[in-house]
């Protein structure tokens, strides 16, 4: 009896010093945290890249090497599943919740016009190559980490087999792709369009190359009929639908994926497979060998004689919310973060990079430049743009999937796209 | 013992007690995100912009006069109803002969919950490779037989019955287990009476075992309307609505209302929509099923 009374009373001691501790651990943080001198600040960073992720965390901590420059400062880093990312952010908008410094996917830029704090007093926006082409509202509200060409990746081998050489206009790229086909050995270009994203380097990206404008798509925004015949996007879908005429995609392109996609690639069933530059991290995860992979640029002009027009889209803009607390910490980390640790970031992630004096040598890419002289034109979609695709749910990628149906032919589908385009401009 | 007023305030109390964490749980997470959800029907909200512009009927009038693709996705979604609604009597026969008429029955009855408990994004996948054009095992059964291939994923006008048939596969397990119940709750004695009185196995059916299940057949009926105007997952995995939106369902359409098209406004106004389709069908079924009685 008197043994449980002590027991009792033990743990009654034992749960009320425990309350008692957690009190003032609590109170002597805050207390610690507003009455310092060097006010002490955490700042929050989210990402969804794996590669960045794992060599801030893992190959360069990023929170030691800012600690070294900002004591006061502690960085902490998450990472947002890729898929999940974009709607994770919504969500922490809404509930007043982001990060301090977060990147934003292009995509969804001008939808964080008003949300984030402009960075145009910056020094780092200064010697960013594509800040001042990506504003928003007037604003840069995000520095690009990098930017990516398009590239066709080919099977050396298969080609060896055909005697093929790389081709430096559209007509030529069809006709490497017929005489693969004739083969009857390998499928040409393998494009899964049961996943519609996947023909974005022709549907989404050709008609910009064949304006010779990474802005296309915003002036297209400010005219009323702008898929009417002669018009570059009409012409590029015309060369496009002579692709998808030329069945180069395997019996029924609908019916595969993009996980069938690369690993018809990297079995070596699919000469040649359209993508950015990002794709040849997936390559070499999957298995595929370095020896047996070429790469050049998509060339989609008519002549050789007509300029080459490649695509630079610029991803990963990081920014700081107006919602932070700590926004002048946040600023300042930038600076920091597009100085000599972005150097080494994008030499160790061989990331194409977008600051001014930062070199890049990636031999592999490097090759698919050789004999051309390709201009850059930059993937941007502005306010406007977005306003009108948002309103008639403007899916190129869909198209992709009409045409390669072939139920309807390109003409139908280009007038019904006039008027639906004119209807949203006008709401 | 006690006072009147006593006993009637430990009555409330214990009620208010046993209520308060219900009445909180449900008003947090149903009638609070209902009521946002109301109110944003009613706003041109992009889901990031703090600024929320009032725009009154508008969405609810831009989704039944000026959105053809919402009421084509609608016509998807009929095709999972008829679908499941046909199986409906199949489902009831597999239960019965499971009730104890076939050997082995507890083997069988597992194995036709099976599918139901697998996780749905598995389930999709696995038809995702069972359908696929290039080495598909159906279409290589049919090449096997020297016939043509079959564009189950890709052809706009089959696409949404082979998505009908993985939703069947997956959701009929849960149905005949459901009926099942209903079956094993029967009294015995009606069932031996009716054979005494020389009735057939169809007649014992038809006039004993129907009309004592009718409520689990009403509970399946409106499942089956629930689930096939929500069914989302298995089109989404295995199609994202493609092939150019053929096999887009209201659901689909709504999320990508809300995160592709940057449109929640309009987004919550379908949700709202969807809400009142299924409250009507759900009421119209429950009276023609109740016609005859």
């Amino acid at each position: 009896m008197v043994k449980k009374k002590l027991l009792k009373k033990l743990s009654l001691a034992l749960v009320g010093a425990t309350l008692l501790s957690i009190v003032a651990v609590g109170c002597s943080n805050t207390n610690s945290a507003s009455n310092a001198s060097d006010k002490k600040v955490t700042l929050k960073m989210a990402l969804w890249g794996d590669d960045e992720y794992k060599y801030m965390t893992e190959t360069s901590k990023i929170a030691d090497a800012y600690k070294k420059v900002h004591p006061n400062v502690t960085i902490e880093v998450e990472k947002i599943a890729k898929t999940e990312y974009d709607n994770t952010m919504k969500i922490r908008s809404t509930a007043n919740q982001l990060p301090d410094v977060f990147p934003i996917r292009q995509a969804n830029l001008s939808l964080y016009g008003d949300t984030m704090v402009p960075l145009n007093d910056l020094k780092a926006t200064e010697n960013n190559l594509y800040a001042k082409e990506t504003m928003i509202k007037g604003n840069v509200i995000g520095l690009p980490e990098a930017v990516f060409n398009e590239f066709v990746f080919y099977n050396k081998n298969i080609f060896k087999e055909y005697n093929l050489e790389i081709p430096k206009t559209w007509d030529e790229f069809l006709k490497v792709c017929q005489t693969i086909k004739d083969g009857k050995k390998y499928t040409p270009l393998a494009m899964g369009l049961k996943d519609s994203w996947v023909n974005y380097p022709l549907n989404e990206y050709m008609p910009m190359l064949e304006a010779g404008d990474g802005q296309y798509y915003n002036k297209m925004a400010t005219k009323d009929d702008p898929f009417t015949k002669g018009q570059p996007f009409y012409n590029a879908y015309t060369k496009i639908q002579k692709l998808y005429d030329a069945k180069v995609f395997g019996d029924d392109p609908l019916g595969y994926g993009w996980d069938q996609q690369r690993a018809m690639f990297v079995a070596g069933k699919a000469a040649m497979f359209a993508a950015g530059s990002w794709y040849k991290t997936d390559y070499n995860q999957n298995g595929g060998k370095d020896e047996n992979l070429g790469v050049f640029l998509l060339p989609t002009r008519n002549t050789t004689s007509d300029p080459f027009y490649t695509t630079a889209m610029t991803e990963f803009f990081w920014g700081v919310p107006k919602t932070s607390k700590n926004q002048k910490e946040a600023k300042e980390f930038l600076e920091w973060f597009f100085g000599d640790y972005y150097t080494q970031l994008v030499s160790t992630l061989s990331i194409k990079p977008t600051m001014k004096g930062v070199s890049y040598n990636d031999k592999f890419f490097t090759q698919a430049f050789d004999g051309v002289d390709a201009k850059s034109v930059t993937v941007f979609y502005d306010d406007k743009y977005n306003k009108v695709k948002n309103a008639m749910k403007f899916d190129v990628n869909g198209i992709g999937q009409q045409m390669v149906a072939g139920k309807t032919s390109l003409d139908s589908i280009m007038n019904d796209l006039n008027a639906q385009w004119k209807k949203a401009r006008g709401n | 013992m006690f006072k009147n007023t006593d006993l009637k305030m430990q009555k409330n109390l214990v009620l208010v007690t046993f209520l308060f964490i219900p009445t909180i749980l449900i008003s947090l997470f149903m009638i609070y995100p209902l009521i946002r959800l109301v109110a944003l029907s009613f706003t041109s909200w992009d889901g990031l912009n703090p600024t929320k512009t009032f725009v009154g009927l508008q969405n609810f009038k831009k989704i039944i006069f000026d959105s053809p693709e919402v009421w084509v996705s609608l016509k998807n979604n009929g095709v999972y109803f008829v679908g499941h609604l046909l199986f409906i009597p199949i489902e009831l026969f597999l239960a019965f002969l499971l009730d104890q008429r076939v050997r082995f029955s507890k083997m069988f009855k597992t194995i036709t919950f099976l599918p139901y408990i697998i996780n749905t994004v598995a389930v999709a996948c696995m038809f995702i490779f069972l359908y696929s054009s290039q080495d598909g095992v159906l279409n290589s059964m049919l090449q096997f037989f020297h016939m043509d291939k079959i564009g189950w994923l890709s052809d706009p006008k089959i696409v949404n019955y082979s998505l009908t048939g993985v939703s069947i596969w997956k959701f009929s397990g849960i149905h005949i287990i459901l009926f099942l119940a209903a079956f094993q709750s029967l009294p015995t004695d009606m069932i031996e009476a009716s054979i005494i009185d020389g009735a057939s196995t169809f007649k014992q059916f038809y006039h004993i075992v129907l009309p004592n299940i009718k409520p689990v057949v009403e509970i399946v009926l409106f499942l089956n309307v629930r689930g096939a105007l929500q069914i989302f997952d298995i089109p989404y995995v295995m199609t994202s609505g493609g092939p150019n939106h053929a096999s887009e369902t209201f659901t689909i359409q709504t999320i990508n209302t809300a995160f592709q098209y940057q449109n929640f406004g309009l987004a919550c106004a379908m949700a709202i929509v969807l809400m009142i389709i299924i409250i009507i069908f759900s009421i119209i079924q429950k009276k023609l099923f109740n016609l005859k009685g």
